[in-house]
């Protein structure tokens, strides 16, 4: 069994700044967890004290039956990819994928065996005499998870390993990790600051921020239902939309517009009239191009951005933007507003299909899908749609 | 108060404050200690300017300079490392002595000019560091090589030629056997020879006025250097 | 190496300005110099007046190898070069080891052990070694008293290769220290992580990762702490020298194992008054340090790892 307890695991800095704060974890046996969130949040820092490389202040891990909070690095059995890859610069390639094997004193004829493994499955034959110096940044990768994979250790652990790839490459590694998991079934935690890794990879992510987890889930609950504007602007690119709104009945009132609510997805009756409402740019569409039935608003258009399969329109909304400490740093709409000074306005996106003949300058049309509402409380950005609505309680999910 | 008034003031005030300073320096020019304080300083002084000096320029040379036999001539510097001082010594003593030039601090000046390997080795170091952008971009606005070095490389390198100048100058300070040799038939000698002249074998007194007047020099120059070593961290290319 | 321009006249004229200090005082002062010495070696004549010059072709370098003094002074200095280099370099290791773990009180130990390097040759032997530790109830005599009350030890006379090397060591750790320091830093803190997790204890770790890729920094501080043993030319006899005449080069009666080439030659020349016999010494010497130096270099292809910057 290798699963990974966390509870309540805290990291003091001395200038009593918390990098983990209190986090309550279970990553089951065999899961790949992704920990996504932007620099500081805290998730390298708790990787390494998973790893043992940093003590724990408080709070406790056990990794099956074993208590390993305070166990060394290698008494762990865990094994670590590490961002920069940490190839022993002075062994050639066998030389580090047997190290670990070596320093346990395994007897030489299975250290071979293991090596002809992981050489075979990672198509590394013919570099087996190199020298890191000698391999390019993807072998070097290779290598290093070779590593990993050779010790046959209980747990993986990966720090942002795809950082340092280009991105064509990236795409084909992020395949590979995910074939390389289905085939070897080990637990995996993996560190990203790329929400996108996080959802292609991760059975489960882990959105954190500033020490603490935000949400616990799958992709796609993670994006369909945030918990609260942190994740939801965090998760998905382009940004989520974010509006100040007004419950009105059966309908929603944003910027002058007026739309019906879906049944199936509103808030709970005794809920706040005023809130934030969040559409994301997929959920617009020019009426065009979209299925009948579905309300429509007309907007102004600023901006169009031709990306091929698609376009990204920008348009204005009568009203002022959301404020940015609402949601943390986790969105990129900010840097939109930089350009367009002066504008106080809501600025939306929508990715519309790449036949629409939206024009900056010219009205449109587009329909919205208000079954991918999210509604958050304008006090302390929470989801308020209640659990009762099939949305996932903030830390944990029954898969 | 009118700005001839203040000068005039100002003026006689110097004068009153600073003027017994100087007079008393002047006699101590004629107390026992007070010339041989003045040689020490004389070639540690002419030492280190010129040393850090020639170095910088020779390390600059042989950091940026894109000359294919510099690397050949560059070993060249590195082996004078390897050659004990006792070879050249002595024929440099002689030639020395037969120019007259024993008991001045002409071959400290001399020595200078040559600079110091290791002086060397730490400028060529330290400017091959530099991003060849700066170059470049002074280029093009028309500098010559020796005004790119002077304008550009020499202000980015104040800790380096801190550290250049404190060795330079504790290597001179406390050079005995040189010092001794090359001042021999000077009665007034360097501080160095004088203090350990009567410096006493068993446990005695301690000459201490000479031994303050000794240690005092590099202490200042020391700390003076400090300000420039500790604005940056001088160390070259050592990542965490 | 290759830049954008082709090295035209302009950049060699520019650079033989800029070398042209140093290379006109290599040129007088150890190429000349360098060159005379070989002369003098094989001539005799007057010290102080250039005078009386003979040729005796190889005669000085015969005389001087068949001399007593001269095989007493190549076994000393030999002696003390294979005890004090790697001794001083595991000092240094281990000091640099030391001060790495701590951290906090880390510039504070940097400092003291650095503190012996920055006080004048001369200050540190004439004053702390002869009479606060090696010279009558000294440190040395303080602490062998606790073991053998009634013995004695002339410290400086008896024990002179002792006291040297032990000088030598306590003057030289700081800087090799921080050397080693340096390099230690150089091994990232990310690669003994990855070992520690692999599975390596805290000396599987120092043995298979950090020192190997410390070799770059031994290899240099070996050849240079090579160079440095066998040019002691002012220890030995400011250990020497008559205890009268306060340190004076002039008085030097070295103590027996204390008896350094450089320190002999310096006799033979300046006291003997026999510069081609000393000039021939060091030749000598030159070409000891020469084929050592280039043996190290030799070897250093089997055992250093060069990193890939």
């Amino acid at each position: 069994m290798s699963e990974i307890v966390l509870s309540g695991v805290t990291k003091k800095f001395p200038n009593g700044v918390k990098a983990v704060d209190g986090i309550s974890l279970t990553i089951k046996d065999g899961e790949f967890m992704v920990l996504v969130g932007p620099s500081g949040c805290g998730k390298t820092t708790l990787l390494r004290m998973i790893a043992g490389l940093e003590a724990v202040d408080d709070g406790s891990i056990r990794l099956g039956d074993r208590d390993i909070t305070r166990l060394e690095p290698r008494e762990r059995d865990i094994a670590m990819v590490f961002q920069d890859y940490a190839l022993y610069p002075h062994m050639n390639v066998r030389d580090n994928l047997s190290y670990g094997l070596r320093v346990r004193k395994t007897p030489k004829h299975k250290i071979e065996l293991r090596v002809d493994e992981v050489a075979a499955l990672l198509g590394l034959h013919e570099l087996l005499d190199r020298l890191p110096a000698a391999l390019s940044g993807g072998q070097r990768q290779r290598v290093a998870m070779g590593r990993a994979i050779a010790r046959r250790p209980q747990v993986y652990l990966m720090d942002e390993p795809l950082s340092n790839l280009d991105a064509k490459l990236r795409v084909r590694v992020r395949a590979d990790l995910a074939r390389l998991h289905a085939q070897l079934g080990v637990t995996t935690v993996y560190v990203t600051h790329d929400q996108v890794e996080a959802m292609q990879l991760g059975q489960r992510s882990a959105v954190m921020r500033d020490g603490r987890i935000q949400q616990v889930g799958r992709p796609q609950t993670l994006y369909r239902d945030s918990a609260n504007l942190f994740v939801a602007s965090f998760i998905g690119s382009p940004s989520m939309n974010l509006v100040r709104a007004e419950l009105e009945g059966e309908a929603v009132r944003f910027a002058g517009y007026r739309v019906p609510l879906d049944p199936t997805r509103r808030p709970p009756v005794g809920s706040d009239r005023q809130l934030i409402l969040g559409i994301r740019p997929e959920d617009f569409e020019d009426v065009r191009f979209s299925p009948p039935g579905l309300p429509t608003i007309d907007v102004q258009i600023t901006l169009v951005e031709d990306l091929g399969p698609e376009a990204l329109a920008f348009f204005a909304l009568d009203t002022e933007r959301v404020e940015p400490e609402l949601l943390g740093v986790a969105s990129d709409r900010s840097d939109q507003e930089a350009l367009i000074a002066g504008d106080r306005r809501a600025l939306f996106s929508a990715t519309l299909d790449a036949a629409t003949d939206a024009r900056p300058g010219a009205g449109c049309r587009l329909t919205v899908n208000p079954a991918r509402f999210h509604f958050f409380s304008a006090y302390n950005g929470e989801n308020l749609l209640a659990p009762g609505f099939e949305v996932s309680d903030r830390l944990e999910e029954a898969v | 108060m009118s700005k001839v008034a203040r000068a005039l003031i100002l003026g006689v005030a110097t004068a009153v404050f600073v003027g017994p300073v100087i007079l008393g320096l002047g006699h101590l020019a004629h107390a026992a200690w007070g010339m041989a304080l003045l040689n020490s300083l004389t070639i540690a002084i002419c030492f280190t300017v010129l040393s850090t000096a020639s170095a910088a320029l020779a390390g600059f040379a042989f950091a940026r300079h894109r000359v294919w036999w510099k690397n050949v001539l560059f070993l060249f510097v590195l082996s004078t490392l390897m050659v004990p001082w006792i070879v050249t010594m002595i024929p440099q003593f002689v030639i020395f002595y037969r120019l007259h030039l024993i008991n001045t601090p002409w071959p400290w000046v001399l020595w200078g000019i040559q600079g110091t390997p290791l002086q060397i080795f730490l400028f060529r170091q330290f400017y091959a560091s530099f991003p060849r952008e700066l170059e470049d971009a002074a280029a093009i606005d028309g500098s010559r090589r020796l005004r790119i070095f002077w304008d550009i490389f020499v202000p980015n390198s104040k800790p380096v030629i801190a550290v250049a100048a404190v060795w330079a100058f504790i290597l001179v300070w406390g050079d005995y056997l040189t010092q001794d040799l090359f001042f021999l038939l000077d009665p007034n000698g360097t501080l160095l020879t004088r203090i350990t002249d009567v410096l006493p074998a068993g446990t005695g007194q301690l000459p201490s006025v000479p031994l303050a007047l000794y240690a005092l020099p590099p202490i200042v120059f020391f700390v003076f250097a400090q300000r420039y070593i500790t604005q940056s961290v001088v160390t070259t290319g050592i990542k965490g | 190496m290759l830049g954008r321009r082709s090295p035209d006249r302009k950049e060699v004229v520019a650079f033989c300005g800029f070398i042209s200090p140093w290379f006109i005082g290599f040129v007088l002062f150890s190429a000349v110099p360098l060159v005379i010495s070989l002369l003098m070696s094989m001539a005799t004549f007057d010290l102080y007046g250039l005078r009386n010059f003979h040729w005796v072709g190889l005669a000085h370098y015969r005389l001087a190898l068949e001399d007593p003094a001269t095989r007493e002074a190549l076994v000393d200095t030999g002696i003390f070069t294979a005890i004090f280099v790697p001794l001083g370099l595991l000092v240094q290791i281990g000091l640099a080891l030391l001060v790495n773990s701590g951290t906090r009180l880390r510039t504070v130990f940097c400092a003291f052990f650095y503190l012996p390097a920055v006080i004048p040759t001369v200050v540190s032997i004439l004053l702390i070694w002869r009479i606060g530790i090696a010279g009558p109830d000294g440190v040395f005599d303080r602490i062998y008293h606790l073991f053998a009350p009634k013995g004695t030890i002339y410290w400086l006379d008896q024990q002179g290769r002792v006291m040297l090397i032990l000088f030598m060591i306590w003057s030289t750790a700081g800087l090799g220290m921080l050397v080693f320091l340096a390099g230690l830093q150089n091994v990232s803190r990310q690669l003994r992580e990855a070992a520690s997790l692999d599975g390596a204890t805290g000396r599987q770790i120092f043995r298979t990762i950090t020192l190997p890729l410390l070799t770059p920094v031994i290899f240099v501080q070996l050849i240079l702490g090579l160079i440095a043993a066998a040019q002691m030319m002012i220890q030995p006899i400011l250990f020497g020298s008559a205890i009268a005449s306060g340190g004076s080069p002039f008085f030097n009666t070295p103590a027996p194992g204390a008896d350094l080439l450089p320190a002999h030659i310096f006799d033979v020349t300046f006291i003997g008054a026999a510069p081609g016999t000393g000039a021939a010494l060091s030749w000598i010497l030159f070409l000891i340090i020469l084929a050592l130096t280039l043996a190290l270099f030799a070897s250093g292809r089997l055992w250093v790892f060069y990193g890939s910057d």
